[in-house]
């Protein structure tokens, strides 16, 4: 999921999640200051119940101690002992051991009642004198519910609130977000080349301004895919019906000639060449358009790039003989592929070709050319000193027919389709071709995916 | 002279008036069809020496043609291919043809390979009648190869090369001499048809009988035909 889902989750969860812990948070606050209604009057009247207690001890001995201190004690809130200076009970109650450890202390001047936590039992010890002597009242307040905050159940309904809040965010976030992120992916893989590439398949039934958004798209993507179809194949069709009189044209050229006298001889020199030019742009304009329609996979095998480099610059060395044109070139030791050696060799040629046609009569005439592996990636760089390209038309480059500039039209056989033959010839190798300027000159580099090193010739029979 | 009688299979008929015209001085009669039916029948006629083949004809291609054509003949056959296309000239040297040339061609590069083709057929040896290594025989002068007493059907170019190959069993022929050979002509650039025409004559011969494979490809050098088990332990 895209970056709008998490904001349109966040946007609705969080809110809600903060309200939910503002009021969670003060609910608990608010339940654990509480104090139930009789915890302070019982604490004030503690002086006064305990001079009750004495005296009724001192009138009426333990019995009358434990019926009084009996009748006062309340279970589940609180309840009493008497216990002399030598914090002995006096009433028989029996004493639970937190109270007695609790109350085990000195008597303290000025601090009376003395209050203590022990657990969920607030203990508090209030002295004073008989007729007999010294007493101590206890008390044990039991506040189990008041020191552990909110019960659980309620909080376990805060938790569920906090979930549904979340689940709900994400549940909505998912509903706006899935088509957009579907439609941009599929805007991206169009632009990147898949005419097929649709995004209404997930939508279903659904009805609204996004649901339209998709279908609108799909429906213009359609209309693109059928224009560069029918463009595509028009200049396919056309070329593939011009072979027919070409072909003719060859062989009346040829019966021609039988006759010739020396007057024609120059026209029918001119006559065959310009034969030979059609041929050739025609058959590049059916190569480009069998390897766009891709339906036929040409044989794929183990092809040595070195082989095929050093091959394509002895032929570039041959075409440019008679100019001061230098090729460095400079390679890791073999390095081999998997693909189609042709379509691969016209790959390169074409590139180099176009490098020779910017390099020649600048300074310096030289081509830099180099083959290197990175990772199980064959990379070859090919370099001229000429005067580059313009940044915006770097991209354009590869489009079949395009030029840089108008007014260099080709001169000898460049047809404007080279470096559009050479982009699908190592697409469909499952490579890429990246131009960029080198400054000075225009460098292109071929990324091709290179076959594991073999152990050793397998072939080799021995 | 007596002319050699050709097929041209083309549904441009203007293009097979042309290629009569250039063809009949150089010492060939031409005779035309137009389609794929009639293509056919009259490539079953016997009459002719060779049969050029477009591969794109209206009613079924050039390609069905051909493999109707080779389940009951070994008709020489030079099929005219779609240029640049790589695909169309492996299936059609996989179905059987001898040889391919791009579309448009140049007429004189019509006519040599149509002699070479017709040159490799006629070939004959100079007296001897049987070339024999291990269970293979090849009968030179009915141009046709027995493995262990079984006929093996191959086409002309087939023969050529298996010849060429069995002449030098044991050695490495390279490419450049099986095209000479048998193709009668230079290997261009990427071209694959000797190596086409090599995997089907292995496929043709099966195996030695000791599971290995009689013709063997060393690598960026050519093929090897494996000497006879027998000859193998002596050495």
């Amino acid at each position: 999921m895209g970056r709008l889902f998490w904001k349109v989750a966040l946007a609705i969860a969080l809110p809600q999640a903060l309200v939910l812990s503002l009021l969670f948070l003060n609910t608990n606050a608010f339940y654990r200051g509480y104090r139930p209604w009789w915890l302070e009057p019982t604490i004030d009247a503690l002086p006064l119940l305990r001079d009750s207690a004495i005296a009724a001890h001192e009138a009426r001995g333990q019995a009358g101690t434990r019926a009084f201190l009996d009748r006062l004690s309340a279970p589940q809130r609180f309840s009493f002992w008497l216990l002399d200076d030598q914090l002995h009970e006096l009433s028989g109650r029996p004493l639970p051991r937190e109270v007695a450890e609790a109350i085990r202390q000195p008597f303290a001047p000025g601090v009376d009642p003395m209050v203590q936590r022990t657990g969920a039992l607030r203990v508090l010890s209030s002295d004073g004198v008989g007729v007999h002597g010294r007493y101590r009242l206890a008390a044990a307040f039991d506040l189990p519910s008041m020191q552990q905050g909110l019960p659980g159940r309620v909080i376990r309904v805060f938790v569920l609130c906090l979930i549904m809040a979340f689940v709900t965010a994400l549940g909505l976030a998912y509903y706006f977000a899935a088509p957009l992120t579907t439609l941009q992916r599929t805007t991206d893989e169009f632009a990147s080349g898949n005419l097929d590439a649709r995004a209404g398949r997930s939508l279903g039934r659904r009805s609204d301004q996004i649901a339209d958004l998709v279908r609108d798209f799909d429906r213009m993507a359609e209309r693109i895919r059928d224009l560069v179809y029918s463009h595509k194949r028009l200049l396919g069709d056309v070329s593939h019906e011009l072979r027919s009189p070409l072909a003719r044209m060859r062989v009346a050229l040829a019966l021609a000639r039988r006759h010739e006298l020396p007057a024609q001889t120059s026209s029918l020199d001119r006559l065959n060449s310009e034969i030979a030019v059609l041929d050739t742009l025609i058959g590049r304009v059916l190569t480009l358009a069998r390897l766009e329609s891709g339906d036929r996979r040409p044989p794929m095998e183990d092809v040595s790039l070195n082989e095929l480099i050093e091959q394509v610059i002895t032929d570039a060395d041959y075409e440019a003989e008679h100019t001061p044109l230098r090729i460095d070139y400079a390679a890791a030791p073999e390095v081999r592929v998997h693909g189609n050696a042709e379509l691969l060799h016209s790959a390169l040629q074409n590139v180099v070709r176009n490098a020779i046609q910017y390099a020649a009569g600048v300074e310096p005439a030289v081509i830099t050319l180099s083959l290197l592996t990175r990772d199980d990636a064959a990379i070859v760089t090919i370099r001229d000193h000429g005067p580059g390209v313009p940044p915006d038309a770097l991209p354009q480059l590869f489009q079949p027919f395009y030029r840089v500039d108008d007014s260099r039209v080709s001169s000898h056989g460049s047809t404007g389709l080279g470096l559009a033959i050479t982009a699908r010839a190592i697409e469909l190798h499952g490579g890429a071709v990246v131009a960029s300027n080198a400054s000075p000159g225009l460098s292109v580099q071929i990324t091709l995916p290179q076959l594991a090193r073999e152990p050793g010739s397998v072939e080799s029979h021995s | 002279m007596n002319m050699d009688h050709i097929l041209v299979v083309d549904d441009d008929r203007a293009l097979v008036d042309l290629v009569r015209e250039y063809l009949e001085p150089e010492g060939f009669t031409v005779d035309g069809a137009f389609d794929h039916a009639s293509g056919l029948q009259r490539a079953l006629s016997g009459e002719h020496e060779l049969i050029v083949l477009d591969v794109m004809l209206p009613g079924g291609s050039g390609f069905e043609l051909l493999k109707k054509l080779r389940s009951v003949s070994n008709l020489p056959t030079l099929l005219l291919t779609a240029r640049g296309d790589a695909v169309d000239r492996v299936i059609g040297l996989e179905i059987g043809a001898d040889d391919y040339l791009p579309k448009p061609f140049e007429p004189r590069e019509l006519v040599a390979r149509i002699r070479a083709i017709l040159r490799r057929v006629r070939q004959t040896s100079d007296g001897e009648d049987e070339l024999n290594v291990g269970d293979v025989t090849l009968s030179l002068r009915r141009r046709s190869v027995t493995v262990r007493g079984a006929t093996v059907e191959v086409t002309a170019v087939e023969f050529n090369l298996l010849e060429c190959l069995l002449r030098n069993a044991g050695l490495i022929v390279t490419r450049e001499m099986l095209a000479e050979k048998a193709l009668g002509r230079q290997l261009a650039p990427f071209d694959r048809s000797v190596d086409v025409h090599v995997s089907k004559l292995r496929r043709k011969l099966g195996d030695d009988g000791a599971g290995e494979e009689r013709i063997k490809t060393i690598r960026s050098a050519g093929y090897l035909y494996l000497p006879p088990l027998a000859a193998r332990k002596r050495s």
